[in-house]
């Protein structure tokens, strides 16, 4: 287990810039999540971090060694892949077996460990059967079970969950989260769904655009956003976002209504509120009433979506009982109302 | 294949009478070969496609008459060598361009290069540098030369073999520690198997058919292969065309055994290989 | 996909490719060096290099010897041959694509011609066409179609038919294939779709699907036409360049010069000139068939 560090990192596809400005530290043993929308370059920072892609700038150190110039071969990891990259021509036990027969392991060595893993990941009724006899979720088991034999410097997920029906995946975020636990190896792992993000990870970067949004715990990440983009996209349902402008304590949005907040600050804004917290401010000094559009009742959940100054927006409650006669007052806690200014930056 | 969208009868009925004709009209010339191969000199002279008084004299008599067995071996044995050497140089290097991302514009291009120039072009100083390095008029020369000359083909037809296999499944072994060779060989390889199987053979029926290196380059009876052995027969002033059609016959047998048994690896190599 | 770049990658690479290379550099570089001298040389098969004798062996290929028709019989032969049977390829394709669903003995038998050795199809298209003997004369005298028995391969205007006809016979089983291949490419949907909006499929044919593959025809237009550049074996087994020549294209005049009158400096001379024509000629369809692609 190592401590990953990267420092300044830079990649370019052609001119274009994929990865600007770089800098991560990972501590041993921690769980680090990588999300973002598609093209973020979660992915390529990732296939960095495993030699299979090339840097044009920049450092990335295990425990203070500088291993950028090394190739997949020599960086001791392992890699989880979206489409499980099992060798189809090999049992489950040879693929399991692979690396530990590339580094010439002794036979009781390799045996013990794959035992060991097949073991912890109920695989074993499938060790002498090929992978195009086992279904996604057995797969991907042993996709994880061919990572764990290696006592790998890091582990590297990338996507493995994507290609999993929903009721699995929930399943399979589980057992990664408890396998991590119990062997305490430092992972780093990529998706583009925050939900899976916010479930499973010590730390979550937040990336777009080829740079880092934000860095933080996911509660961190939730309640206190640096910037419009992160809090746009951790959260679901995500925050309403509204254009408005400040004088002081007040904000007007676009249709002359006036909304109290707890920051003071001039000029062009834009106000984030959560779903959540849409209904929470009742007697405080920001209640509107107003038509509702349409309602989604979801069973544990219930959200209204209305009009507010020309952008429509979604308020959310355990139980339905905002309405009446097609109407819902909105209540805000001046607390609550986020601010940020034109570059997409947080006003504290 | 799903099911072909519903047809007229009578648009069927013609189809099937075409593609009858097409059929006969391959097949034709084949069985007239071998239907003169057992006609006796004035039988053929009667221009009847079917033998009027059968005769199995003509097997023996070009197999004594010319050395056709030892020209089928010969030729069997300069295509299987052939096609190994073309093998050994165009496996590593197609893995080398389409996984390791190396020379990827220069070799598609010389190889197209290559392939476009008639082979009558090398005639003439490969039979120089054959006399050079004292492999001409040899088994091995020959099968040195086929082994070249047929790299682009198996260069085109690989390609895409191994293109199919997905870029994770290296990248899987390399993360596991395996080096680059090691992972052509232990993962690329055993995937590759069809794909090589194909190529092979395609390469054996194009050296196995190939008529002017080796007509140029071989001259004695030891090395002669039975191509240039029937190009041979057609000098002759009196030819007896009923030996000459058993010779023929005799000499397509392997090509032909090769096409039925191995008619699904062909046909998956050729189409493979016209995916772009 | 994106590689690291490593020096352990880079020898690795570099071991895998140079033995091809150096291979295809002893067959198509070298060749090329050395035709280029001899070219410039004259120079027989037993004593090569005698004089430096500057363009006399071109301007000789050109007046004095039949090579000018050769150069035209080539270029022709390719463009008329490959058109046919690309037509007629994808015309037999389109009817087991229609029409037949189960293959497996049809593909074998269409494999047959593919896999025999030129030389054998010469000879036995030779048998066929045979003036005393043949099947198709003795059909043709039996009927009382001609009097007198068809020297095909001896007539002047009909051995280069006769030859296209045995070349047809020999490939277009590969063309077939490959329409075939081009014809499964398209999805089942687009035919759907057009049946239900009211196309027959006639018009289906012409409007839809020929679109949609002409960069796949055209690709296989330019591969026969490659091939068919090269024949040799079946000039040589029907005709040997007859009757006077008749038929005699680049490769077999080429072969000529070089293996039976020796003239090995004229003969590279030839081979010069004779690629230099192929890639005109195939140029403008490599130029089409990338101005299709593009479209699509």
């Amino acid at each position: 287990m190592v401590a990953i560090s990267i420092t300044s990192l830079r990649k370019n596809y052609g001119d274009v810039a994929v990865l600007r400005d770089i800098d991560l530290e990972v501590a041993d043993g921690e769980f680090v999540v990588l999300v973002g929308p598609s093209g973020c370059g979660k992915s390529t920072l990732l296939r960095c971090i495993a030699g299979l892609a090339a840097i044009d700038g920049g450092e990335i150190r295990f425990d203070g060694r500088r291993v950028d110039a090394l190739p997949p071969q020599e960086r001791n990891l392992s890699m989880v892949f979206q489409n499980y990259a099992l060798y189809p021509h090999l049992t489950v036990r040879e693929n399991l077996a692979f690396s530990l027969r590339v580094k010439r392991l002794p036979r009781e060595e390799i045996v013990r460990r794959v035992a060991w893993a097949a073991e912890l990941l109920a695989i074993e009724p499938y060790l002498d059967r090929r992978p195009r006899a086992l279904s996604g979720g057995q797969r991907q088991r042993v996709a994880m079970g061919r990572a764990m034999v290696k006592h790998a410097n890091a582990f590297l997920f990338d996507e493995p969950l994507s290609n999993l029906d929903a009721k699995l995946r929930v399943q399979m975020r589980k057992d990664i989260h408890k396998l991590q636990r119990a062997i305490n190896v430092t992972s780093v792992y990529v998706t583009h769904d925050q939900v899976e993000a916010m479930t499973m990870g010590d730390r979550i970067v937040v990336m777009n655009g080829g740079h880092i949004e934000q860095i933080g715990k996911p509660m961190e990440l939730y309640a206190d956003p640096a910037t419009q983009f992160v809090a746009g996209f951790i959260g679901s349902p995500p925050m309403n976002l509204l254009p408005g402008r400040a004088e002081g304590t007040a904000v007007t949005l676009a249709d002359g209504t006036t909304l109290r907040t707890a920051i003071g600050h001039g000029g062009p804004v834009t106000v984030g509120i959560r779903p959540e917290h849409l209904l929470e401010g009742g007697g405080g000094p920001n209640v509107i009433t107003l038509p509702v559009r349409d309602m989604q009742e979801l069973g544990g959940s219930v959200s209204y979506f209305a009009d507010l100054a020309g952008s429509e927006i979604e308020a959310c409650e355990p139980r339905p009982t905002a309405v009446s006669e097609g109407r819902i007052t909105i209540a805000i806690d001046p607390a609550r109302i986020l601010l940020f200014d034109e570059a997409g930056g947080r006003i504290r | 294949m799903t099911e072909p969208l519903p047809r007229s009868p009578r648009s069927v009925w013609l189809a099937r009478l075409w593609l009858a004709l097409a059929i006969l009209f391959f097949v034709l010339p084949i069985l007239y070969l071998l239907s003169t191969s057992f006609k006796a000199p004035d039988d053929v002279l009667q221009g009847r496609f079917f033998p009027t008084d059968p005769t199995l004299a003509n097997y023996p008599a070009a197999f004594g008459h010319v050395p056709v067995a030892s020209m089928i071996r010969n030729s069997v044995l300069v295509s299987i060598l052939s096609a190994a050497i073309t093998l050994l140089l165009t496996v590593p290097a197609t893995y080398a361009m389409v996984k390791l991302g190396f020379m990827r514009t220069i070799i598609p291009n010389i190889t197209l290069a290559s392939y476009v120039a008639p082979p009558v072009i090398a005639l003439i100083p490969l039979f120089f540098l054959m006399q050079r390095v004292h492999l001409i008029d040899t088994i091995a020369g020959l099968a040195l030369v086929y082994g070249i000359m047929n790299i682009p083909v198996a260069f085109w037809l690989l390609r895409s073999f191994v293109r199919a296999i997905p870029d994770e499944i290296d990248e899987a072994a390399w993360i596991d520690g395996a080096s680059y060779w090691r992972t052509l060989v232990r993962i690329a390889l055993p995937l590759l198997v069809p794909g090589i199987v194909a190529t092979a053979l395609i390469c054996i029926i194009l050296s196995y058919n190939e008529l002017l290196f080796a007509s140029s380059m071989t001259f004695g009876e030891s090395s002669r292969t039975i191509t240039v052995g029937m190009s041979l027969f057609q000098g002759e002033r009196l030819v007896n065309f009923g030996q000459m059609a058993a010779a023929s016959f005799a000499g397509m047998v392997p090509v032909y055994v090769i096409a039925v048994f191995f008619q699904r690896y062909l046909i998956g190599g050729l189409t493979q290989g016209s995916v772009k | 996909m994106e590689r690291s770049r490593n020096s352990r990658l880079k020898i690795a690479s570099i071991a895998m490719v140079v033995p091809m290379v150096v291979g295809l550099a002893i067959f198509a570089a070298y060749p090329l060096v050395y035709l280029v001298a001899l070219a410039f040389s004259r120079s027989d098969l037993g004593n090569r290099f005698q004089k430096f004798v500057g363009l006399d062996n071109f301007t000789w290929a050109f007046e004095g010897t039949i090579f000018g028709t050769s150069l035209f019989n080539s270029v022709w032969f390719a463009l008329a041959a490959s058109a046919i049977q690309v037509g007629l390829g994808l015309f037999i394709a389109y009817l087991l694509h229609s029409y037949v669903r189960q293959g497996r003995l049809l593909r074998t038998l269409i494999l047959l011609p593919l896999m025999t050795p030129p030389i054998m199809v010469g000879i036995a298209w030779k048998l066929m066409l045979n003036p005393s003997g043949g099947w198709l004369n003795g059909m043709l005298l039996r009927f009382g179609a001609i009097d007198q028995p068809i020297s095909f391969f001896g007539d002047r205007t009909l051995a280069f038919p006769a030859i296209m006809l045995a070349d047809t016979w020999q490939w277009m089983p590969l063309v077939v294939i490959l329409c075939f291949a081009a014809l499964q490419s398209v999805p089942e949907d687009v035919y759907e779709a057009a049946a239900v909006d009211g196309a027959y499929p006639r018009r289906t044919f012409w409007k839809v699907t020929l679109p949609i593959i002409a960069p796949a025809l055209v690709a296989v237009y330019l591969l026969r036409l490659v091939m068919a550049f090269k024949t040799f074996d079946l000039i040589y087994a029907l005709t040997q360049g007859g009757p006077g020549n008749a038929t005699t294209i680049a490769t077999f005049e080429i072969w000529r010069t070089a293996m039976r009158e020796f003239d090995v400096g004229l003969a590279a001379a030839q081979t010069l000139l004779f690629a230099i024509v192929v890639t005109v000629v195939t140029l403008p369809v490599v130029m089409l068939f990338n101005h299709l692609e593009k479209r699509t």
